[in-house]
């Protein structure tokens, strides 16, 4: 391997709002996301978290009526601008979604499926990328002998870990992921928690988690986000070191979310 | 008096269900006897190895219509599962709401225009343009009838296509996007193989379509039956087409007998379509997929037999 | 995860990061490309569909007029019509439809009130579906070997409604069908609970709000069953004896519009001078006649469908609580 360069990124997100149609759904946001370091955004149901995950990489674009106001931008580059080239953005930008989607396609086609869409590497180099992300997400141990299986023939927990290794095998900026844990039980959900510990010395991390010790767990930063009630659209309430939203909140509503008192 | 009402209800409704079933058992019945008859008057060896047909020497050989039937359908879907295709995908990948309902009333408008519609646009339009285009002869053949059945074959592949790809979990175009795909990526390499299952079933009754349609192919084919088909230029025949053309003069039971053979071979084929889709759905059940009810018209252009 | 995996992971290869831009743009110049390849088809299917219904008009409409309409052709002087083509066509719609429909929506009771799964209904379901995919020619040698041989019915045109009728049999099953189970099992909950048998619940609660959908089954059978062709040569033949015209006697032979067009391309009416022009004539009032029913039926659905999504969107917006 010749010339390298570290690849984990800032991503910023200033005064934007975000809208399905002529609803706003998502108000005001002002987020930095650190390299090497796991973001957890938190807040009840409805209140725009997931939609503000999904319009970093832009997956968003293909719900009808959406509509970005404001500047998200990756590094010096801005997300949204009309010259921004949206396929290599997702390059740049992996996600992690809240249901296992593997491809039906074998387990090593899968992880291999990034890697192979531009300039495919040669079959070794191919091999020994797939082995290494598989490594990364703990995977490789319970699948090398099956690499050639259909991905469906994995667990819940197994699929989700292949959808990771799918995602950084093509070894993007940033990492985003939503509610990865949600349909998985509970030792597979510990795996996962495990996982992403590990893979922020890597990138940097962006999580959607309705799981409280889970953000608790995982996180460096957390963002607790909620609904406005006078405009039903979502904002940001707190932001802050994990330990110290978690110990320490500021804002009531953190400290009733965080406590468990609703949500 | 209410039971008895009822009781009396539940055997009518029964009866109908029951007709439908016993018509495909007489059908299968009626024409496979008077069919197989013909083994009375020759041996299948004759039958099913001799290259001519023709009623002026009492000769029956099935295989220039088959052949016929072979060539014309297998040059139809060569060009019409790739333009059906084309576009389904259109129609769930590209096309905004709007659009999609304009071409879903177009392919609908294909299935109900009559075959006859379709023989006479073949016949003005087709027919010439092979004749000019390709020089020689009369222009009608299996070319000629093959381009008829192009689109006669759109509706149904399409409508089934393009179920196939709409079943698909709007989860699987996201993974594919996510990871760096364009849009033609993310269809080629995850939603064709994905959806692959659904798309043979849609060509394979579009050749359930193409191997039945009658007039419109007997109104471009030149009919002849006398001989194996020479090249894709000169005078043909089809099995529907050799039936229509003939069963209503076919005075020795002979004859008869021999069309009507050809028929039982047509509803055979055709069951072994259906037969293998079965089959096929049944084994790829397993994915589970969200479907959509099919509007009636739609239907419509799934189902319609061959005119 | 050790700490190469880790490095591994954390760095880009710049050189391969190059060639993978250069193979962007290519991919790129694919997809806009196959993006214009799929839009073309569809396009190609608009223009040719669009072409067809020009030719066939432009051709016929001329011909058309109220004795184009009503009176039969003739052999000494040009300038005749349908009439007596559009009368068979009618008779056997309307016998066909009367054959079919009770069958075809009794069937379909059953199929969704009545049927418990087991090998009947499957049989039952299987004979369906099969019976759809049969080709109409092989319903005409069948209808020709029961009607008009066994039966002794003759070319006729009941033989020939007998035949359609078969051969719709599965389409009007399986579209009563579905419009009889898209009805809500409120609906039958209602009726039942109120004390209702199983039959008053299926002819007072069930049946009325299926109508519509019956009815949509009974507009397409009609539309394919007046385009319908091959079976109809082998049932109905080819010609109207002139001393039978609009009659009413089923057991007459008869010529519809759609086999009509067959006869004047094909077969030939010798001596009848304006072939061409009543060929063009017949094809355009034919096309008419499909294109009223299929648009008035995707206006129709269309309503229907806006109708229930009103109805039943209604509640949802009103209970949700998420913004």
């Amino acid at each position: 391997m010749d010339a390298s360069t570290p690849s984990a990124t800032t991503m910023t997100v200033k005064d934007t709002s975000l809208f399905y149609g002529g609803f706003r759904a998502v108000k005001d946001i002002n987020l930095h996301f650190r390299p090497h370091a796991v973001t957890a955004i938190i807040g009840s149901s409805g209140c725009g978290k997931s939609t503000m995950l999904r319009s970093l990489n832009r997956i968003n674009d293909r719900v009808n009526g959406f509509r970005v106001e404001g500047t998200i931008s990756l590094g010096d580059q801005d997300v949204y601008a009309p010259t921004t080239d949206v396929v290599d953005l997702r390059r740049r930008v992996g996600m992690v979604f809240q249901r296992p989607n593997p491809f039906p396609m074998s387990i090593f086609d899968n992880v291999a499926f990034g890697l192979t869409l531009y300039a495919p590497p040669k079959r070794a180099d191919l091999e020994m990328m797939v082995e290494t992300a598989l490594r990364a997400s703990a995977l490789w141990g319970e699948v090398k002998d099956k690499l050639r299986r259909p991905a469906t023939e994995l667990s819940g927990g197994q699929q989700q870990r292949l959808c990771i290794a799918r995602a950084i095998a093509t070894r993007p900026d940033v990492l985003l992921m939503d509610e990865p844990c949600s349909a998985l039980d509970p030792i597979s959900t510990l795996k996962v928690e495990e996982l992403i510990a590990e893979l922020k010395r890597s990138y940097t991390v962006v999580i959607v988690t309705h799981n409280m010790q889970q953000a608790a767990r995982a996180s460096d930063v957390t963002v607790m986000m909620n609904m406005d009630e006078a405009d039903r659209a979502g904002h940001v309430i707190e932001v802050g070191a994990t330990d110290d939203i978690f110990t320490n909140p500021q804002h009531p509503q953190t400290e009733a979310y965080v406590s468990g008192r609703f949500g | 008096m209410r039971l008895r009402q009822g009781i009396v209800a539940q055997s009518i409704f029964f009866t109908a269900a029951a007709i439908v079933a016993l018509s495909t058992a007489a059908l299968l019945l009626f024409t496979g006897s008077r069919g197989l008859a013909v083994f009375g008057y020759m041996n299948p060896a004759e039958f099913f190895l001799s290259g001519s047909w023709n009623q002026n020497d009492e000769n029956f050989g099935v295989l220039p219509l088959l052949a016929g039937s072979l060539l014309t359908v297998g040059l139809a879907l060569l060009i019409s599962g790739p333009l059906a295709l084309g576009v389904s995908i259109f129609m769930v990948e590209i096309a905004p709401e709007p659009v999609r309902r304009v071409m879903r009333t177009v392919v609908e408008l294909f299935a109900a225009l009559p075959s006859v519609i379709y023989g006479l646009l073949g016949l003005t339009l087709v027919v010439p343009w092979v004749r000019e285009s390709f020089g020689g002869g009369l222009g009608k053949g299996i070319l000629a009838a093959s381009i008829v059945l192009v689109f006669m074959t759109q509706p149904t592949i399409v409508s089934i296509a393009e179920d196939a790809l709409r079943a698909l979990p709007e989860s699987l175009r996201e993974g594919a996007l996510a990871v760096g795909a364009t849009r033609w990526q993310m269809i080629w390499r995850v939603l064709l193989p994905a959806a692959r299952p659904g798309l043979i079933t849609a060509v394979v009754l579009g050749t359930g379509r193409a191997v039945g349609e009658t007039i419109a192919v007997q109104m471009v084919i030149g009919n002849i039956t006398s001989r194996m088909p020479k090249s894709l230029l000169t005078g043909a025949t089809t099995m529907p087409a050799a039936i229509v053309t003939q069963l209503p003069e076919a005075t020795s039971p002979e004859h008869r007998a021999a069309l009507i053979m050809v028929a039982f071979l047509l509803l055979v084929i055709t069951f072994s379509l259906i037969a293998a889709v079965r089959a096929a759905g049944s084994r790829g059940k397993a994915r589970p997929t969200t479907r959509r009810r099919p509007s009636p018209a739609a239907q419509t252009a799934a189902v319609k037999g061959g005119d | 995860m050790n700490s190469d995996t880790r490095e591994i992971l954390a760095t880009k290869d710049v050189a391969w990061e190059r060639r993978i831009m250069a193979a962007r743009r290519r991919a790129t110049l694919i997809d806009r490309a196959m993006t214009g390849v799929m839009s073309l088809a569809a396009l190609f299917l608009v223009i040719v569909l669009s072409g067809v219904i020009f030719i066939i008009l432009r051709a016929g409409l001329p011909a058309i007029s109220w004795t184009f309409l009503t009176t039969a052709s003739s052999i000494t002087d040009p300038g005749g019509g349908i009439g007596p083509q559009i009368w068979v066509t009618m008779y056997i719609l309307v016998l066909s439809l009367a054959i079919v429909t009770p069958i075809g929506v009794g069937a379909a009771i059953y199929l969704s009130e009545y049927a418990r799964p087991g090998p009947i209904t499957n049989a039952i379901r299987f004979s369906t579906e099969a019976l759809a995919s049969v080709p109409s020619v092989v319903f005409g040698v069948f209808g020709a070997i029961v009607f008009l041989t066994i039966m002794n019915l003759g070319f006729s045109v009941l033989s020939g409604s007998l035949t359609l009728a078969l051969l719709n049999l599965p389409l009007m099953v399986r579209i009563a069908e579905d419009a009889i189970r898209a009805v809500p099992t409120a609906y039958r909950e209602a009726s039942l609970a109120l004390g209702g048998s199983r039959w008053e619940t299926i002819r007072k609660a069930v049946l009325p709000s299926a109508l519509p959908g019956i009815i949509t089954a009974l507009v397409l059978t009609g539309g394919r069953i007046i385009g319908e062709t091959a079976p109809l040569i082998l049932t109905t033949g080819t010609t109207i004896s002139p001393n039978a015209q609009y009659s009413l006697n089923p057991l007459q032979t008869g010529e519809t519009l759609a086999v009509h067009i067959w006869v004047l391309k094909i077969v030939g009416v010798p001596g009848l001078q304006d072939a061409q022009l009543v060929a063009d004539g017949s094809a355009a009032v034919l096309l008419l006649i499909v294109l009223i029913i299929n648009v008035g039926m995707a206006y129709f659905t269309n309503r229907l469908t806006q109708r229930l999504r009103g109805a039943s969107g209604a509640p949802r917006a009103g209970g949700s609580k998420k913004g």
